[in-house]
């Protein structure tokens, strides 16, 4: 496999990762050959449908993969210089909350409903910076006014609060050891639509005071283009087109990022009816052969069918991995690129 | 609401208290469990026998008024020299139920607590683990609950004779069987959650995920099920007595006291109607309680 981009200053790499969930009755293939580099200070978007592999990613990430079901088959992940699954579970625990930290998915059931959310925070502070209960505590109170939250209310149990408060406790307990790689696995799916972006907004604001760098686990195109600096679009397992967000938005190369911009409304064009990609994610445990997107993709060939098409490279970086540009560099999709000279507002 | 003239941020967290919560989380459990008639009452009842248990020395001496005989007193109906009656060696009943109170109520809560700290542990090993360990563990419960509880108290009683200590052992390990499901259940509907999965997310180690996460959001069944297990020990102690397995004659052990009873019921029936109250009203109140509390301690149930 090629290298997506230089290594110098990746804080995270995924190589060649394969992950299968192994039950009785078949083999459900996660993961399939899935390369990832997240750039220090750097946002990257994963996008992809629900049932992508998008979550079993961040676990392994984590190191979290449920065994003895889930199994890496291969690949590595490269977290800070170090490689994560020669870790053993007790080096992994350091790692965890104090490296890198996630915030959950759903604000309303990931904070433990009989402890109290500055118990919770100060719970990681005294595991990962071995402060005292006390001092734990005081801590504990800034981080929850960091988040916009009166620091006297960290005495309080998480049925006190609300969704959009519990989700930002959540990013206070993220934050809380200012980790160097933040996952945020769809943090705004659960809030309604105003409370997501005041939850974005402090999600970039902290990440550029830390510094640290950002996984954004989303499915939404809309979340990416506001706070991601690079973008990776999943299907079935593995990265089909990478890029910066300009690469991604202005210049998209696959047949599957063309499908879900076309799935999205247009705003300068209204009258248009949306065009959702069509067919179903396959199945994990019976991948297609060839390209796994070719039995939904209009522009399939003979060839995607039976061989996997390779990654394609059109610029430092941006690739994607498509039969389309075996011989060309041309955009080969109904849609064009977009032109910034013709004066469309973003 | 008035609005508040100190600044939320500098504000200490007895001043936020003060101002801003009306109530605390226990008084709010408390309001929960008063709201329910029944464990009040429930409640009363074994805090009438706990006082009688704690003060029965002072209530009535043991040796001179619940263990000397004293014939000329043989079965008096209840007085008010003799609240309860005398049973048939002329001693004062309500006496002796005061003095097994203590015998009752000591067995019963501590049997339990050792029921409870085996059940924990094998309970929640088997249910965070799972797989194999689960299976194994579980297999072997199974086999413990095939014996039915009062038949295996017998045989560890009779294997290691029947003093107070053995009784508590023989009780404590008759429980785990029922117990360790209880807590196994509520560990797995507990060990998939996404606090759980988070805390693991933060690095957290494994014993402090089972005991501060997982093992704190499953009291309330556990709970519920203890306050019934003490209820059922109480009475356990008494067929045990009963049996002449338990507590040994002169001691005034409600079971005891009605197997002794037995043959002058027909005539004098307040003999064994004082024990048999005592036993039904104590088993009573842990059940009633442990309702109350189930519902008390749930922190999703807001008023």
């Amino acid at each position: 496999m090629e290298e997506i981009t230089n290594t110098n200053n990746a804080l995270l790499e995924i190589e060649d990762l394969h992950i299968h969930f192994v039950s009785k009755v078949e083999t459900v293939k996660a993961i399939n050959g899935l390369n990832l580099v997240v750039h220090k200070g750097k946002t990257l978007g994963l996008v992809g449908e629900t049932g992508a592999g998008k979550t079993t990613t961040a676990l392994a990430i984590l190191n979290m993969i449920a065994k003895p079901q889930g199994r890496i088959v291969a690949g590595r992940i490269t977290l800070d210089g170090e490689d994560i699954f020669s870790k053993t579970e007790d080096q992994m625990e350091g790692i965890r909350g104090n490296t890198v930290s996630m915030i959950f998915q759903d604000p309303m059931t990931s904070l433990n409903p009989v402890m109290t959310v500055g118990d919770q925070i100060a719970e990681v502070l005294q595991i990962h910076k071995k402060l005292s209960k006390a001092a734990a505590a005081k801590e504990a109170q800034k981080m929850l006014e960091t988040v916009g939250i009166p620091g006297a209310r960290s005495v309080e149990y998480p049925h006190q609060f609300s969704g959009g408060m519990k989700q930002r406790v959540l990013i206070a307990l993220g934050l809380a050891c200012t980790p160097k790689l933040l996952i945020a696995d769809e943090p705004t799916t659960a809030l309604d639509v105003t409370i997501q972006a005041q939850v974005l907004e402090l999600m970039k604001d902290l990440k550029d005071q830390m510094n640290m760098s950002m996984l954004m686990i989303t499915h939404d195109l809309g979340i990416v283009a506001e706070v991601c600096d690079e973008v990776a679009v999943m299907y079935a397992g593995a990265i089909v087109e990478s890029g910066t967000l300009e690469d991604i938005f202005d210049r998209k190369r696959h047949p599957y990022t063309e499908g879900l911009f076309n799935s999205l409304p247009d705003v300068n064009n209204r009258t248009q009816s949306l065009k959702p990609i069509g067919g179903q994610m396959p199945n994990p445990a019976d991948l297609p052969q060839g390209c796994s997107f070719h039995p939904r993709c209009e522009y399939a060939m003979p060839k995607c069918s039976q061989e996997e098409p390779p990654m394609h490279r059109f610029s430092e970086t941006h690739c994607a991995k498509c039969w389309l540009y075996e011989n060309t560099d041309q955009c080969m999709l109904a849609s064009q690129d977009y032109v910034p000279s013709q004066g469309v507002s973003e | 609401m008035s609005t508040p003239s100190v600044d939320k941020k500098t504000m200490s967290r007895r001043e936020y208290m003060k101002t801003y919560r009306k109530t605390s989380r226990l008084k709010e459990m408390w309001d929960v469990f008063v709201a329910n008639r029944l464990a009040v009452l429930g409640l009363i009842i074994i805090t009438i026998f706990v006082l009688l248990a704690l003060f029965a020395n002072v209530i009535a001496d043991y040796d001179t008024v619940a263990i000397a005989s004293n014939p000329v007193d043989r079965f008096q109906g209840p007085s008010w020299k003799h609240l309860l009656g005398t049973d048939e060696m002329g001693r004062d009943i309500f006496a002796r139920i005061i003095h097994g109170a203590r015998i009752s109520l000591r067995i019963g809560v501590l049997s339990v607590l050792v029921g409870l700290v085996f059940s924990c542990i094998i309970g929640a090993t088997a249910g965070y683990l799972g797989g194999v360990a689960d299976d194994i563990i579980m297999r072997v419960i199974d086999i413990m609950a095939c014996i039915p509880r009062i038949v295996m108290a017998i045989a560890i009683v009779a294997a290691f004779g029947s003093s107070e200590f053995n009784m508590i052992m023989a009780l404590g390990i008759a429980t785990i069987a029922s117990m360790s499901r209880v807590v196994r259940s509520a560990v797995l509907s507990v060990r998939d959650t996404e606090y759980v999965e988070a805390a693991k997310a933060v690095g957290q180690n494994t014993p402090k995920i089972v005991f501060s996460h997982i093992l704190v959001n499953c009291v309330a069944p556990i709970i519920v099920q203890s306050t019934l297990a003490i209820a059922t020990n109480v009475m356990s102690v008494s067929s045990l007595s009963f049996l002449g397995m338990g507590i040994a004659a002169p001691a005034p052990e409600w079971g005891c006291m009605i197997a002794t009873a037995r043959g002058n019921m027909r005539q004098y029936p307040f003999l064994v109607i004082a024990p048999g109250m005592a036993i039904f009203l104590t088993s009573m109140a842990f059940n009633l309680v442990g309702d109350g509390l189930r519902d008390a301690l749930d922190p999703k149930l807001k008023r």
